[in-house]
């Protein structure tokens, strides 16, 4: 066990510095240059070519855009070692704190749409596969479609138009807290709930044709207790899809953060983007990618604790 | 075995089941009438798709929506008398108290997520039978009582920590637990090994007697019926075509129908004529002191020496777990030996990889126990032969085609059947496809994995004879993997018996029955138990010529 433990440690680790080397190359692949863009195309124009030659020269060493990227990235990975992100060209605040003062926001939002997305996936899928077949199994399926080639922004801007404008049920203005959270909670929930419902649809069907299921009924079970049997079935083949999705949310949530004016990492990293502010970008990938090793990580422990197959090694031998 | 005076259990009146399959409504059963007394074991018999199942299910109320009920009461002793034919909550009354139901596969009947115990504790309490604080202690009477040595510790185990008898036992526990009147048992055995089977038989028959229980026994094994059964019901093409005391029923058929599943049960040595010829110094196939273990501690083969020469058939014969199908596995480098080597016309095999381990397909074809399984479901008889000479670019298109109805002919596949795909087929007929597709590549070896034991005795004995057959004509060597001593004793050269991953002993097939090893006379003596028990009863007809189809 211990062996396992330290040998998943170290896939992780390596995982994230692959993971770290991509992101850093990417960033700078990108056109643009971040020092030009903070200084500025008024200046450019204004002062002649030698000081503006001289002025961005000094600029890019003090963001330290000088080196070889090998060199650039070995500084910023040693800092990492101290806990250290860098420091933003744009805001010249430390990343690490700024993206911790976003991160329990994203993580709020990321954690009640998966709650919203599994509550309904599971109620409705559940609903539509005890009801194959049926007008209701039709309508659900036929919703699932409709919600599901919907790009997200448009369900976002449509609910907000419905609930905001024209009912005055949400306060878009309003200090961002919890009472502006429902509503992209309820977006990005909606957003996964088409494939959450379509998987446990089929996964239950598939259970409720296995001889346990039979069986139990032979025995006099009940319906509702040997669906209850089935789901158990199903909730386990159902993790994976959740850690998906929760990872879907948190690294995809830049646009329904920025519809909704949520002051999460995906508006942060707009503006880093838009900034070409690499500290920021860096922070942000690295960010979303150890949240991402995290949930999947956590997935296989699930998955580990609650099916006896794989927790409990066959201990008996084939006969008694 | 006097049952005349005995009180009645249960009483079917006519009952007629009716199958809706895209348009077509055609009927399953029709007018099924039987009566089983306190206290009886009744045998149903009948090949897949006569409709045995159906029977089950439809009295116990588990049949699929596609299914529909036309006609047909129920009379259970002490209830009243249920028309099946109306909807409804009927069953939650009979279900488990009245009557019960034990299936083919205990494995899959038990949820793979819940222990023993919460069987015990959901099954118990849905019947308001046990004091909510301990079921455990009812489960673990009942778990001793089927011969398990430490009740507590299967009550906390999962159903995959046991084995396929273990199981059955546990279903057995679950069912009789709840005190029914009848027991109806689906093929109760035909998922397990001899010796498992020979162990549940026995509990079944004890408990039956010891509780006065009715049981109806499914299944299609005339011997396991003429052992077990005081009366038995044949049933054909959805209709009893004869029923009676089982000595007279199996002593004097009166229906033609019955003569014929007599006939299919003799798999008379078809092999004797076979001789063997042109054995070289070089074998085919030479295993030597191979080792596998799939990365556990517990080795699977535990050193294997074999050596298979020119168009000999050997049997490798074991218990389930023995390692049989890993030394398929590893011979064909679906899985890596450890230790040892696999040597093909004296060329070392074992590591072969990549291209080369393709190449070797052309030699050594595996064919599988699961044929439907084994076939993609979504291409026809015609395109599944084809595929393995297009893999290795034999012929043009056309020869292919030729040569894919040629094999199909050979194996019984005619015109009609040779366009469909395997969920339209029977299951024999999908084995007969897997093994035309084997032989499509004129390999010199066939390795069957327990090829015609999920099939049906009328179904295996066509397909053995096949094979043999094919083998006289195409002259390959075959390495026959089974579990069943009737199958291998008819049609090998040599049998080696596998016991823990090693063979113990190596005899020439008609010659098993002197084997001197333990494993191998109790392999022997749980297989011959049921004929034994059979054979006084009545006289078998022997020799008889099979239909060669």
């Amino acid at each position: 066990m211990g062996r396992r433990l330290l040998l998943t440690f170290l896939q992780t680790l390596m995982t994230v510095f692959a993971a770290s080397i991509v992101l850093f190359a990417l960033i700078r692949l990108a056109p643009g240059d971040p020092a030009k863009l903070l200084i500025g195309r008024t200046m450019e124009i204004a002062l002649d070519e030698r000081t503006y030659a001289k002025m961005l020269g000094e600029m890019r060493t003090e963001m330290g855009l000088t080196g070889s990227w090998f060199s650039q990235y070995l500084s910023w990975a040693g800092s990492l070692l101290r806990m250290d992100l860098g420091t933003s060209f744009y805001t010249q605040r430390a990343v690490a704190a700024e993206i911790g003062e976003r991160l329990p926001a994203t993580f709020l939002l990321a954690g009640t749409a998966l709650l919203i997305q599994v509550g309904i996936g599971l109620l409705i899928g559940m609903l539509s596969a005890l009801h194959a077949g049926t007008l209701l199994d039709t309508l659900v399926r036929l919703g699932c479609v409709l919600l599901a080639s919907v790009p997200g922004f448009v369900i976002g801007l449509l609910l907000l138009l419905a609930l905001a404008v024209k009912l005055e049920l949400y306060a878009i203005g309003s200090e961002a807290g919890l009472s502006r959270l429902w509503l992209p909670a309820l977006t990005l929930g909606l957003l996964g709930a088409p494939q959450m419902i379509r998987v446990v649809r089929a996964n239950l069907l598939s259970e409720l044709g296995q001889v346990y299921v039979q069986s139990a009924l032979s025995r006099g079970l009940g319906t509702r207790r040997v669906v209850g049997h089935a789901m158990r079935n199903v909730l386990l083949s159902t993790i994976t899809l959740i850690g998906l999705s929760l990872t879907a949310s948190i690294s995809g949530a830049v646009v329904i953060e920025s519809i909704f004016a949520w002051p999460g990492l995906g508006e942060y990293a707009l503006n880093g983007i838009l900034h070409k502010d690499y500290p920021a970008l860096q922070g942000y990938a690295l960010v979303t990618v150890l949240s991402v090793v995290g949930i999947h990580l956590t997935v296989e422990a699930l998955y580990v604790w609650l099916d006896p197959r794989i927790t409990r090694r066959k201990k008996e031998a084939a006969h008694e | 075995m006097e049952i005349a005076d005995k009180r009645e259990r249960l009483q079917i009146e006519n009952l007629e089941v009716t199958y809706r399959q895209n348009d077509n409504v055609h009927t399953v059963l029709d007018g099924i009438s039987f009566t089983m007394y306190e206290g009886e074991i009744l045998s149903l018999l009948g090949e897949s798709g006569s409709g045995k199942s159906t029977i089950a299910k439809a009295l116990i109320g588990l049949l699929p929506p596609s299914a529909a009920i036309k006609s047909g009461t129920l009379g259970l002793d002490g209830e009243p008398v249920i028309f099946l034919s109306q909807p409804g909550g009927a069953w939650n009354r009979l279900r488990g108290r009245g009557i019960a139901m034990l299936f083919q596969d205990a494995r899959l009947a038990l949820n793979p997520v819940m222990s023993i115990h919460a069987h015990f504790r959901e099954t118990l309490r849905a019947h308001r039978l046990a004091p909510k604080q301990d079921p455990s202690s009812i489960g673990a009477g009942w778990l001793a009582r089927l011969g398990f040595a430490d009740p507590a510790r299967i009550l906390r185990s999962y159903p995959h920590e046991l084995s396929g008898g273990m199981c059955q036992r546990v279903c057995l526990a679950l069912a009789l637990c709840l005190r029914p009147q009848v027991l109806i048992a689906d093929e109760p055995t035909s998922a397990l090994d001899t010796v498992n089977q020979g162990e549940v038989l026995d509990l079944l028959q004890s408990l039956q007697q010891e509780l006065g229980l009715s049981v109806l026994l499914i299944t299609h094994d005339l011997n396991l019926a003429e052992a077990l059964s005081h009366r038995v019901m044949i049933l054909d093409k959805g209709r009893i075509v004869e029923k009676g005391e089982t000595a007279r029923v199996l002593a004097q058929p009166k229906h033609g129908y019955t003569r014929q599943l007599l006939a299919a049960r003799n798999l008379t040595s078809l092999s004797e004529a076979v001789s063997v010829s042109g054995r070289r110094d070089v074998p085919l196939l030479e295993l030597q002191d191979l080792k596998q273990s799939h990365g556990s501690q517990r080795r699977i083969l535990n050193g294997v020496n074999l050596r298979l020469h020119d168009r000999e058939i050997i049997g490798i014969l074991g218990q389930s777990g023995c390692g049989k199908s890993t030394l398929a596995r590893c011979i064909v480098g679906l899985d890596p030996a450890d230790a040892g080597t696999v040597r093909f016309r004296g060329r070392d095999i074992t590591r072969f990889k990549g291209r080369a381990r393709r190449k070797l397909a052309r030699h050594i074809q595996l064919v599988f126990q699961d044929a439907r399984a084994s076939l993609n479901p979504r291409r026809s008889a015609l395109e599944l032969v084809q595929a393995s000479l297009h893999a290795f670019r034999i012929g043009s298109r056309r020869e292919r085609l030729e040569r894919a109805r040629f094999l199909l002919n050979e194996v019984g596949i005619k015109e009609a059947a040779q366009h469909r795909r395997p969920p339209q087929l029977s299951t024999g007929q999908c084995q007969r496809i897997a093994i035309a597709r084997a032989l499509a590549l004129r390999p010199e070896i066939l390795i069957c994995d327990e090829a015609v034991s999920a099939l049906d005795m009328s179904v295996q004995a066509q397909i053995l004879e096949l094979l043999q057959r094919l083998h006289r004509q195409f002259g390959f060597s075959i390495l026959m993997i089974s579990h069943d001593v009737r199958v291998l004793r008819t049609f090998c050269h040599q049998i080696a018996v596998m016991h823990e991953g090693r063979f113990v002993e190596q005899l020439p097939g008609s010659r098993l029955a002197s084997g001197e090893h333990d494993h191998t006379r109790l392999l022997l003596r749980s297989a011959d138990r049921l004929e034994a028990e059979a054979r006084p009863a009545s006289a078998r007809e022997t020799n008889m010529t099979h239909s060669s189809h």
